[in-house]
């Protein structure tokens, strides 16, 4: 995939003029809503990054939305839609839950790993699921995994209800013991702990993994073309289903880094929809993982952001909240913000007939 | 209390009433779901549509006090979010799933924006203002419990129901605008090479189902019952998707798959008092329908290898 140097240009130019498109249709609203748009800009700014509070707000958002956009990554680049990231992020942060309020006190490197495997296992048990039915059986991934999302709420809201429940009025488990529990960063009121380092190498595990190994390799032409890798031997069903498992082993990592890095125990609908936030961050640089942490901190940024503005200007966050899908839909479509192309369509109104379409 | 007693307490003849009540918001976006199916493209985004069309339903019922404005104004919604995703999806080639991602989540916050800058409340609305879908009360079925329970008390939409779906059905099965549409989804270089409008034909799609979503949302909001609250669609739409392949995007099989799911939520709000865990009984419908889809798939594949074989020896 070279492209030459204007191209990648032309493409830049794109993007940052759908950005900036969202970003006046943004000020347009906030101006509607009777509100100073650069007010409200300027408080979303503070809201996320001054203070400790805000500042640890937003990196305990990172943390997850880096490890789930990662996992997503892996198997976009596969062409495999993982919305299922949900379910894992489910499973794993209960599955590492489990063995911290279950097993004896122990020091803290024996348990942490315990803990974090426990939950990649699961997340990657649970995400191959949609893997073998995708790879072996050519069942489409998405309908699948949306199903098996609602299925893992209701499992781990089983699990926390009867066998796990702490018996406290609130629906959720123990908390697990207190070697289990990552540091917290020096950023006090903030929950936010030293699980930065793991989703910052589990970002780099998955840039080594996809440019610097034969089995990054492999995936990466997997999608381009399944019976060509055939041919020449690479078992391309293995490998989807390799990558699939890899990329739910991380949702389960983020689950379990949520758990051991900010609530302590399983609560009742911890997550709502943040692995959704994951996979915005993924697409919104297109899979580019180099950009990736940026892009994560970009919608770590104006998730809490958006509370801040929320606090300060009575702008709801909700609005933030639509602005980021809308955000990336406009990223998707970038061809339409080609304003080379409006250029041309303004000087001559006659284009001429439209070339006939060949490959439909 | 023993296990007959509580099944007794729950299986009885007003779970029909209640079965039915719980599906049809079902079968609703599972005709979206359907109908789209049909050209080939698989729409997550029911979710999203419903949201907004039970917000615009609440809205507009309150500000004009008809239902039937509300009902329309939500369908008409509910057909333009589905134009701007066809646009979207068939001239810049955006991922259908990314597409339909973005919608949700925008339905789901997005509603609640517009609940907190129109009404200036979040979590829900109430009022006396909104007038809800009616309902059709049988004066004569009064003196019998059980037949009033079976056939009365059921709104204009849920009635609605069943003749959506059988035109549907025969929309897409008997007329020629739908054999058109479903070339399209079986094989799309063919229904070019017979001369169809593919893209017309999938935007088409998309349009309907936009606006069986928006129906859908305006029934779960002023039909099933007179309020908004945040998040109320409450994966509807995704149950309907899993209907749609419980059911082969057949319409009809598709809505006896709803009411699979109706069945289920039903039993497992009756449980509850009662202390058994429910969540297994939310769980079947699901893992029901992706044991029906793999098998199926495998099922079909074992079929061809068979007839493939048959062919070589």
């Amino acid at each position: 995939m070279a492209k030459n140097k204007s191209e990648k240009l032309d493409s830049l130019l794109r993007v940052v003029t759908a950005f900036a498109f969202a970003l006046i249709v943004l000020s347009i609203i906030i101006a509607i809503c009777g509100h100073n748009p650069l007010e409200a800009f300027y408080q979303m700014f503070r809201g996320a990054f001054v203070g400790k509070f805000n500042l640890g707000s937003t990196i305990e958002d990172f943390i997850m939305i880096l490890i789930i956009a990662s996992g997503y990554s892996l198997t976009k680049r596969i062409g495999y839609f993982n919305i299922g990231l949900e379910g894992c992020l489910y499973v794993g942060a209960m599955f590492t839950a489990a063995p911290g309020f279950l097993l004896p006190d122990m020091p803290s490197f024996v348990i942490i790993p315990i803990c974090l495997g426990c939950g990649m296992l699961a997340g990657a048990i649970w995400s191959s699921i949609g893997g073998v039915l995708k790879s072996f059986f050519d069942v489409n991934e998405a309908c699948v995994t949306i199903m098996l999302n609602y299925v893992a709420i209701s499992l781990t809201d089983y699990l926390l209800n009867n066998p796990w429940s702490a018996h406290s009025a609130a629906p959720e488990t123990p908390h697990v013991q207190a070697a289990a529990m990552f540091p917290k960063l020096p950023l006090a009121p903030s929950r936010a702990s030293w699980t930065i380092l793991i989703a910052v190498i589990a970002w780099i595990f998955v840039y080594f993994l996809t440019f610097r190994t034969t089995f990054g390799f492999k995936l990466r032409h997997v999608a381009d073309n399944p019976r060509f890798c055939e041919a020449v031997g690479i078992k391309s069903k293995l490998i989807i289903l390799g990558t699939v498992m890899l990329s739910g082993a991380l949702g389960g990592l983020a689950g379990g880094c949520e758990i051991l890095g900010v609530y302590g125990n399983f609560m009742q609908n911890f997550s709502l929809n943040s692995a959704f936030y994951g996979i915005l961050a993924c697409q919104l640089v297109r899979n580019d993982l180099k950009l990736l942490p940026l892009s994560a901190l970009f919608v770590a940024f104006a998730r809490v952001g958006g509370s801040g503005m929320e606090y300060y200007t009575h702008i709801p966050k909700s609005l933030i909240d639509t602005m980021v899908p809308l955000l990336v839909l406009f990223i998707g479509m970038d061809k339409f913000f080609d304003w080379k192309r409006w250029m041309r369509h303004f000087k001559r109104k006659s284009v001429g007939k439209k070339p006939i379409d060949t490959n439909c | 209390m023993s296990v007959v007693t509580i099944l007794q307490n729950v299986f009885t003849y007003t779970l029909v009433h209640d079965m039915i009540a719980a599906s049809v918001p079902i079968i609703l976006a599972c005709m979206c779901a359907v109908i789209s199916r049909q050209v080939d493209i698989i729409n997550i985004a029911a979710e999203g549509i419903i949201m907004f069309g039970c917000f615009f339903g609440v809205l507009v019922s309150y500000f004009t006090g008809s239902w039937l404005l509300a009902v329309l104004v939500s369908m008409g919604f509910g057909m333009l979010i589905s134009a701007f995703m066809g646009w979207v999806y068939l001239k810049y080639d955006v991922n259908i799933f990314v597409l339909g991602l973005c919608i949700n989540m925008m339905g789901s916050s997005g509603t609640r924006f517009l609940l907190q800058t129109i009404f200036q409340t979040s979590g829900n609305f109430v009022s006396e203002k909104v007038i809800p879908i009616p309902r059709i009360n049988f004066s004569f079925l009064e003196g019998n419990p059980v037949l009033k329970s079976l056939f009365s008390g059921y709104t204009v939409t849920e009635w609605l129901v069943i003749p959506i779906v059988i035109l549907i059905w025969f929309m897409l099965y008997k007329s020629v605008w739908g054999l058109r549409l479903r070339a399209v989804g079986m094989s799309e270089k063919a229904a070019v090479t017979a001369g169809i409008d593919v893209d017309g034909k999938k935007m088409a799609a998309l349009i309907v189902s936009g606006a069986c979503a928006g129906l859908a949302g305006a029934h779960l909001s002023l039909g099933y019952s007179c309020l908004f609250i945040e998040n109320m669609s409450g994966g509807r739409g995704f149950m309907g998707m899993a209907a749609m392949q419980f059911g082969g995007a057949n319409p009809l099989f598709a809505a006896l798959g709803c009411l699979i799911f109706g069945l289920s939520n039903s039993v497992a709000n009756r449980l509850t008092p009662y202390g058994i865990p429910n969540q297994f009984v939310t769980m079947i419908p699901y893992v029901a329908t992706i044991l029906i889809l793999a098998g199926s798939v495998i099922s079909g594949r074992i079929k061809r290898n068979k007839s493939e074989s048959a062919i070589r020896a």
